[in-house]
């Protein structure tokens, strides 16, 4: 104890000179990045917790890509925390599209003008980390003043319930092809693919769900020799495709690890890409790429030109069709045993350029936001799964009502509160060079598919360009 | 501190423009659009005419937008600051939805922000008075087919116009750079675009000049009052509470009404309520009122639901000639003061459609209310929703099923599949079908059925359209599939 303290004054010495030395009025903390093997178990963010945090006073800024709706949400939310927190601040603004806001944040980075937290994917976050710019969150949330699991005014928040997958993927991140332990994003508005079928025709034709992708291609061919101007399936993200059935078949894609990231260019990938080619050609399958223009398949899957689509949980409501009953299942599987479906959606991540008042300002908003109620009503309201197991049991998820395409999104909701979908979340390795290997394996399938490229010519594009972008 | 280093600024741009030897060109808009001037520093700055820099480098001749990601339109309709509607000079004649790239406008239709309504009167002005339109999409998506936006629905596009009769590719501007410069958008998911420079610069501009939405001012167009208590007999009539002439466009009411109808469009609705009146022989009776409910897309859950009262606070907009309502707001978790609100439940029994013949809807008595009515088709047109190679909108012209010379319209949006009776196909570009002409087997081109259709009972939203000629007509706007019965021939 008496060594805590003297750590405790050393520390605040050190703070005091470093202040004084600066000429700031604000305490800045070590950039905990750059003290990644700390010399001292002490946790480094409790003594600079205000002793009366309720009067804590500083200025956030939340980068985001949210849309007006969901901005909507967000403000009411921050209404709320400020009645807990009236002195702490808020702005937030939405910087366009996650391209956008990955590189508003890279030229914001050198220029010290990051914002307190924003959205991020991890390969965003795995581009900031060689920098030192983002907050190493440890600390934070084992906070014994303001950690998870303590309520500082803000509700249930505690770390447990967390689902485990969301909760890792912020704490994967490699420097320098070495793992980089720590968490340096946190869960927010979590996604995954479900299947949306036409359950009006399916009924009609007595068809059931496949559930495997055997059965899904026996299917396409039942369906298109019913109905021939209709291509049976529909998958919207090409990238998403290739890596999920990856992941199902164990196919190797990339590693976040050592110096070879790139591992897909292999005779299993190029074998199952063929025989996509194959299904594309007898016209059972479409996707994005295929479509061209951006066109998505939900477009269509609502048009009645696909029976079949797999989408985003986040995108549920352009799937919602009043001319037809839209049903919900799970992504094909390549082993029912060992089911792999993607995660996806935005994390939080937060920057050292921001003062440790803001840095705590920041974290108690992110812990009131992701609370129970409030994890179940952002859900709610815009169709994300919550972030916390809890958040099934709140009565708010539990006895939603909804009508029009607000059934869908309580059909998904259900079907992912029922079921044991979030056990088979997967999520790949975030480094630098990650998102251009999503990106490549995404225009691999597209060249192929569209025949502007042989399958061997895609591979060893994709992966010339991923060398290059890495 | 603050003050001599705003003199220092001060003293840095003055030497600037010495240095210039010449007067700083002048943004052109910022005088003539009530745009308050500002005397800091930022407008001592040359202001750069990013809009007249950016020039449109790829031709467009002999070339069309939704196959080449270029060419050449004509404006259908203008919907806000950032959206409209165009139609190809050649090639496909389906309606071209175009969302302006790299820029966001405040809102101006179903939700209204400060702003909104500037911008969308800028970007109606620039595309009214421009003598050529030509659409391109992003290089960066690609050349050929143009991309759609997350919605799915509309195209990203640039909008060049320019007022030159024989124009050549320097004579364009940018309509969406053009409402960034001025300060009617910020600069919007610009990464990787091909103009993003432009954008990211004129918005930085506009931001040092405080234009618009960056400035501190409040938008002299936007109401800024809290709703008046009115009811929605007042506002269809135009009179205030003591019964003289009041033009309610523009303000900010609440009223209460009933849920009749759900649609067409994806979170609207139709309400209507019944008033009692006297004749001018003392003689009393009811009259229906009705207001279109338009969210943007937005579904709140009390508009959703047949026969729910409601207490509902919004603006009065006008929209082809018909008041509707905007700018609702309703949260199931965070109830807000001017949030809709409930009122009873369960009275389907008050808002049951409207019955009679095509002659008596025919007028704007009934406007905006629900109506049941049997109609015979005559002819009309099919629209594709480009995005798609069988979603149809449907103008079917019709007269009342027992008397020819009552004409009444059939409006069907490309959101609603209209399907051959007793299957599962959705009926497309054929107008003929619809006309009884064609039957089934040749409609679709399979099967053995010869039943043709008879006459059509439709049940949707009484709305009034002014063509382009200027002629009014009245449709009845089908709100949900289930609303449109086809009655067929016998077999």
């Amino acid at each position: 104890m008496k060594k805590s303290k003297l750590l405790t004054g050393v520390i605040s010495l050190i703070a005091l000179t470093t202040i004084v030395a600066c000429g700031s009025t604000t305490p800045t903390e070590t950039t905990s990045s750059k003290d990644n093997t700390p010399t001292v178990s002490e946790n480094m963010v409790d003594p600079k917790v205000p002793e009366d945090l309720k009067s804590l006073s500083c200025e956030i800024t939340f980068w985001h890509t949210m849309g007006k709706t969901n901005q909507g949400t967000l403000d009411t939310l921050i209404t709320d925390f400020n009645k807990a927190y009236p002195n702490v601040k808020i702005t937030h603004s939405q910087q366009g599209g996650y391209d956008d806001i990955r590189d508003a944040i890279a030229k914001a980075i050198p220029a010290q003008t990051t914002p307190t937290m924003a959205y991020c994917y991890p390969d965003h976050v795995a581009d900031y980390i060689p920098s030192d710019s983002v907050v190493k969150l440890d600390d934070y949330m084992n906070s014994k003043k303001i950690g998870f699991g303590v309520d500082n005014g803000l509700g249930d928040n505690g770390v447990d319930d967390i689902v485990a997958t969301y909760l890792d993927e912020g704490n994967h991140y490699t420097k320098n092809g070495e793992a980089y332990p720590g968490y340096y994003s946190l869960p927010y508005s979590k996604s995954t693919e479900v299947m949306f079928y036409n359950k009006t025709v399916f009924d009609e034709n007595g068809w059931s769900v496949p559930t495997t992708w055997d059965q899904l291609w026996k299917l396409c061919e039942t369906i298109k020799a019913t109905y021939p101007e209709v291509t049976p399936f529909g998958y919207d993200s090409d990238a998403n495709f290739y890596i999920t059935y990856c992941e199902q078949m164990g196919i190797p894609y990339t590693t976040g690890e050592g110096k070879e990231h790139f591992l897909f260019n292999n005779d299993q990938a190029k074998n199952f890409v063929t025989k996509l080619k194959e299904y594309a050609d007898k016209g059972y399958w479409t996707s994005q790429a295929i479509l061209g223009s951006g066109t998505y398949t939900s477009t269509k899957f609502t048009a009645e030109e696909l029976l079949m689509t797999v989408g985003s949980t986040g995108g549920t409501t352009y799937n919602y069709s009043e001319n037809f009953e839209v049903g919900v299942a799970a992504v094909p599987q390549a082993d029912l045993s060992k089911g792999k479906v993607i995660m996806q959606g935005p994390s939080i991540t937060f920057f050292s350029s921001a003062s440790m008042n803001e840095r705590i300002g920041a974290w108690l908003f992110y812990k009131f936001i992701t609370n129970t109620k409030n994890s179940a009503i952002w859900s709610v309201e815009t169709g994300y799964n919550p972030i916390r197991t809890s958040s099934f049991q709140e009565d708010i998820y539990k006895n939603r009502t909804g009508t029009g395409k607000a059934t869908l999104v309580k059909a998904v909701a259900d079907y992912m509160s029922t079921s044991d979908y979030n056990k088979w979340y997967y999520t790949s390795p975030a480094f630098k060079g990650s998102s251009a290997a999503r990106l490549e394996v995404g225009s691999l399938m597209g060249a192929v598919m569209l025949g502007t490229k042989t399958v061997d010519q895609a591979f060893s594009d994709a992966l010339a360009n991923c060398l290059f972008a890495a | 501190m603050k003050k001599s280093l705003n003199l220092f600024l001060l003293g840095f741009a003055a030497l600037a423009l010495c240095a210039c030897g010449g007067t700083p060109s002048v943004n052109p808009d910022n005088s003539s659009d009530g745009t308050p001037a500002d005397s800091s520093v930022g407008t001592q700055a040359e202001w750069v005419d990013y809009a007249k820099q950016t020039k449109l480098t790829h031709d467009y001749n002999g070339k069309e937008f939704l196959k080449d990601g270029i060419g050449e339109v004509t404006l259908v309709t203008k919907v806000d600051g950032d959206t409209a509607h165009f139609k190809q000079k050649t090639g496909d004649s389906g309606t071209i939805k175009g969302r302006y790239n790299c820029i966001d406008t405040p809102e101006s239709t179903g939700m209204l922000e400060p702003w909104g309504h500037g911008a969308s009167e800028y970007n109606g002005k620039l595309l009214k008075e421009a003598k050529h339109i030509v659409l391109s999409t992003d290089k960066a998506d690609g050349q050929g087919a143009p991309a759609l936006d997350s919605t799915g629905g509309r195209y990203l596009i640039y909008v060049w116009v320019t007022t030159e009769e024989h124009p050549v590719l320097d004579d364009f501007i940018c309509v969406n750079l053009a409402l960034c410069q001025e300060g009617w958008s910020k600069a919007k998911g610009t990464s990787g675009k091909e103009y993003a420079d432009a954008f990211i610069s004129a918005s930085v501009q506009a931001q040092t000049k405080k234009l618009h939405v960056w400035s501190d001012e409040q938008d002299p167009d936007f109401n800024y009052a809290d709703p008046v208590k009115v009811t929605l007999q007042d506002v269809i009539d135009g009179k205030d509470s003591k019964g003289l002439p009041y033009d309610w466009n523009g303000s900010k009411v609440t009223f209460d009404a009933y849920v009749a109808a759900v649609g067409p469009d994806q979170g609207a609705c139709y309400v209507v309520r019944d008033f009692e009146k006297t004749k001018s022989d003392g003689t009393k009776y009811t009259q229906r009122y009705g207001m279109y409910i338009f969210t943007q897309y937005i579904v709140y859950s009390p508009l959703q639901v047949i026969g729910n009262e409601l207490e509902i606070s919004g603006t009065v907009s006008e929209y082809n000639g018909t008041l509707q309502l905007v700018d609702v707001s309703y949260s199931d978790y965070y109830h807000e003061d001017g949030d809709i609100k409930i009122l009873s439940t369960g009275n389907e029994d008050k808002v049951q459609p409207l019955t009679g013949n095509a002659g008596k809807f025919a007028s704007d008595e009934y406007i905006n209310t629900v109506v049941s009515v049997d109609l015979v088709c005559t002819g009309g047109y099919a629209t594709v929703n480009t995005a798609t190679t069988s979603a149809y909108s449907f103008t079917l012209y019709c007269h009342d099923k027992n008397n020819p010379s009552e004409e009444l319209n059939i409006r069907i949006s490309d959101s609603i599949s209209i399907k051959y009776p007793d299957t599962l196909t959705r009926i497309k570009d054929d107008i003929p079908f619809f006309k009884g002409e064609k039957s089934i087997a040749e409609s679709t081109g399979k099967g053995t059925d010869t039943r043709k259709v008879e006459y059509i009972s439709i049940t949707g939203g009484l709305v009034k359209y002014v063509t382009s000629n200027g002629r009014t007509t009245y449709q009845v706007n089908l709100c949900k599939g289930t609303g449109l019965t086809l009655h067929m021939s016998e077999k």
